[in-house]
């Protein structure tokens, strides 16, 4: 039954193709025509994933899918008010900013404060023209769309995202902004947003992404990014999800690691009906280190499904993985966490934990570790834990004359805090506490 | 004051307060001694509203008003307080954090102004001089790694800034060294007055040569068995409590 649902999405796809294709520039086409042909053939085939893919158990994303979405009308031009994205989005920090609208790149809202030689940031379709030769080098080739059906969707009908490019020995000094609303206020809207980060050797960046939607039509983002750290590079990384219940997200990031490199990768998720974070880091360097923060707040009837991958290739190299959730309502967490330790990889230290709060009897979580480890001279520590609120800390709190709802706001804020804190800058730490404390009912005097 | 009038609690189906009788009035000092497993941080939990016990008999009063019948953070407000056995850890929770909220719920309850920051910190730093606590212990997570003695030390701390009408203390002493004894019951010395009172569950006569008590009970088997005097704690210290379980025994058969 639920495999016969693929196929109307993707006849819906197929009947797009050709025409979204058109839409695009003719230069554009010529360049990555046979890519996002081979793309399109490698969706078909793989079909869109079902609950009976084990991937995929608790997360059913072809409902969403199915049928309501235009699959070649992806350059809907958005009339969004700049100031308001400025309100809203930016809250005074001092940042180079990149707006994408349904995907679409939004020139008026963006700017670009760093200096060239610091950093390189263009949209996507303007660095297939101009920086062909690293287009060449990693695009797609960091993260493959032959075995993933919705890499191959979001290959296949790309347009447009963040091209990022941060030369050897280079610190981008502000940090950089990605935007991304989904917009349906006049109509749904499917789109694809795709993101190339490179950082040289020694470069150092920090880099946020924010999800929002707006309207009342239902919105779906098959994101997808290809993030490159280099031989001594730190790649600062923040994903704060807030999307309206409207939307649908799938999101892909591969991030590959040499050797001496660091990356601190914090996913934040407050909104969105359903949320899919796939979260791949290659380890692929000696003495790399990859840090995966993350934390979800669940209310209404919403899933939010965090799966990570650590491959760890090369030996002496560590990742510590800490998510946390809290869960209220008919909230629906997914956690699936998977550490592989390939046999030449020797020393490695990998760290994992996940700890939910469940706030509601009618609250589900799903937590599954997976370590699959083929060298002997390592140390992998996996922890989950789910449970309601501690009583203890919350009569501790009542006995000194704090209510209850006080009482459990300021503990589920200490729960929470222990993940931003992991965020190395102290602004984007600030503005993501203010509004997490906010969801939370905490007042920080 | 405080009125307790047959009160009895079970945890589970377990029987633990048998009958508690005990008057409190303005201005005095009880200690509470008795065998391990007696009952006695049972007593101050229901006192306090822990939500584990269920009262099954008695009543108790607290200026004239039904304690039990109060929320636990109402009582805190409603002037009284308990210094923890055994303080719970709270990651992520200073003793900053959540205090500034607790005086000024207390201030509110009590139709008091609440007080701004410069007014909090300099309570603050009062009250800390008071019971020799330093700011960066109130700065970390509540409890986390914190020594035993620096645990007691914090709860005195508390107590000082909400200034309790009824202060229960849970063997504060235990896990002090004599300094520390010393500091806590000097801290626990200047805020009696006439109007408040003070409950201490101790084990050992010495924390009573610092706060002396106006009255001494025992309690065994979930019952006061006995009360007395200071005198009794002397006593307690140089018999132990076979004597007394003895006669409760007796008493009981
Ligand atoms: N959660 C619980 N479940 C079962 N029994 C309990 C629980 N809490 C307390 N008890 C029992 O109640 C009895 C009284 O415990 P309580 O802590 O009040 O003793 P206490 O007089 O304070 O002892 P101590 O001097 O060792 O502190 C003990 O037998 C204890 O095991
Ligand atoms: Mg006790």
């Amino acid at each position: 039954m639920t495999e016969k649902l693929a196929n109307p999405i993707s006849e819906a796809v197929i009947a797009n193709f050709h025409a979204f294709e058109q839409s695009l520039g003719a230069d554009t086409v010529a360049i990555h025509h046979h890519t996002r042909k081979e793309a399109l053939n490698h969706f078909l085939r793989l079909g869109v994933p079902t609950t009976k893919n084990e991937e995929w158990r608790y997360t059913n994303i072809a409902p969403s899918l199915k049928g309501k979405f235009d699959f070649a009308k992806t350059s809907k031009s958005s009339n969004l008010d700049p100031e308001f994205l400025t309100s809203t989005l930016f809250e005074g920090i001092e940042a180079n900013i990149i707006v994408l609208v349904n995907g679409k790149y939004l020139p008026y809202s963006s700017t670009v404060l760093s200096p060239i030689h610091e950093v390189e940031i263009l949209a996507l379709d303007r660095a297939i023209e101009k920086r062909s030769a690293i287009l060449d080098t990693y695009y797609t080739k960091v993260a493959p769309y032959n075995n993933n059906a919705l890499n191959a969707l979001n290959t296949a009908f790309a347009e447009q995202g963040a091209f990022i490019y941060v030369p050897e020995g280079k610190e981008v000094e502000l940090p950089i902004f990605i935007h991304h609303i989904a917009d349906g206020t006049s109509d749904s809207t499917i789109c694809h947003p795709r993101n190339l980060i490179v950082l040289g050797k020694n470069a150092k960046v920090t880099i946020v992404e924010t999800y929002s939607s707006l309207g009342e039509n239902s919105v779906f983002t098959n994101a997808l990014s290809e993030v490159v750290v280099s031989e001594g590079a730190h790649l600062e990384y923040v994903k704060m999800q807030a999307e309206k219940g409207n939307a649908t997200q799938v999101n892909f990031t591969q991030i590959n690691h040499a050797g001496n490199s660091t990356s601190n990768t914090t996913t934040i998720t407050v909104g969105g009906k359903l949320v899919r974070n796939n979260l791949h880091i290659a380890v692929d360097g000696e003495f790399a280190e990859a840090n995966l923060n993350g934390l979800y707040w669940l209310n209404a009837d919403r899933l939010v499904d965090n799966h990570t991958l650590v491959d760890h290739i090369q030996p002496n190299s560590q990742s510590n993985e800490l998510y946390k959730g809290i869960v209220s309502d008919k909230g629906t967490a997914v956690f699936n966490g998977k550490i592989f330790v390939k046999a030449e990889a020797q020393k490695t230290n990998a760290f994992q934990s996940n700890r939910n709060i469940l706030l509601s009897p009618d609250g589900t979580v799903n937590t599954k570790p997976q370590l699959e480890i083929f060298a002997d001279d390592v140390r992998c520590t996996h922890g989950c834990t789910t449970g309601a609120m501690d009583n203890e800390p919350m009569f501790y709190l009542r006995s000194r004359g704090l209510d209850e709802n006080t009482a459990r706001a300021m503990l589920l804020h200490a729960f929470a805090q222990e993940v931003v804190e992991k965020i190395n800058h102290d602004s984007i730490k600030q503005f993501i506490a203010r509004q997490i404390d906010s969801l939370l009912g905490f007042e920080n005097e | 004051m405080l009125s307790i009038q047959n009160l009895k609690a079970n945890i589970g189906e377990k029987e633990i307060l048998k009958g508690i009788n005990l008057e409190v009035k303005p201005g005095e000092v009880h200690a509470i001694m008795g065998p391990n497993g007696s009952g006695k941080s049972t007593l101050a939990s229901v006192l306090a509203g822990r939500a584990d016990y269920e009262v099954m008999d008695g009543t108790v009063t607290f200026n004239g008003k039904d304690l039990l019948d109060m929320d636990p953070e109402v009582r805190a407000r409603e002037g009284i307080f308990l210094a923890f056995q055994y303080p719970v850890e709270i990651p992520g929770v200073s003793t900053t954090n959540f205090m500034k909220t607790a005086v000024n719920e207390v201030r509110k309850h009590r139709g008091q102004e609440p007080l701004d920051a410069l007014g909090f910190l300099t309570l603050m730093k009062e009250k800390m001089k008071l019971v020799e606590i330093s700011q960066s212990l109130l700065s970390r997570s509540l409890n986390e790694g914190f020594s035993g003695g620096e645990k007691k030390r914090n709860e005195v701390f508390q107590m000082a800034m909400l200034e309790p009408q009824l202060s229960i203390l849970d063997e504060t002493d235990s896990g002090l060294d004599i300094d520390a004894l010393r500091i806590v019951a000097h801290g626990v010395n200047t805020l009696r007055n006439e109007n408040n009172a003070t409950i201490v569950v101790t084990h050992y006569q010495r924390l009573l040569d610092y706060i002396v008590p106006d009255f001494v009970h025992v309690l065994y088997n979930g019952r006061i068995v006995k009360s007395g005097t200071k005198e009794l704690a002397l006593e307690l210290e140089e018999k132990g409590y076979d004597w007394i379980k003895a006669e409760a025994d007796a008493a009981t058969v």
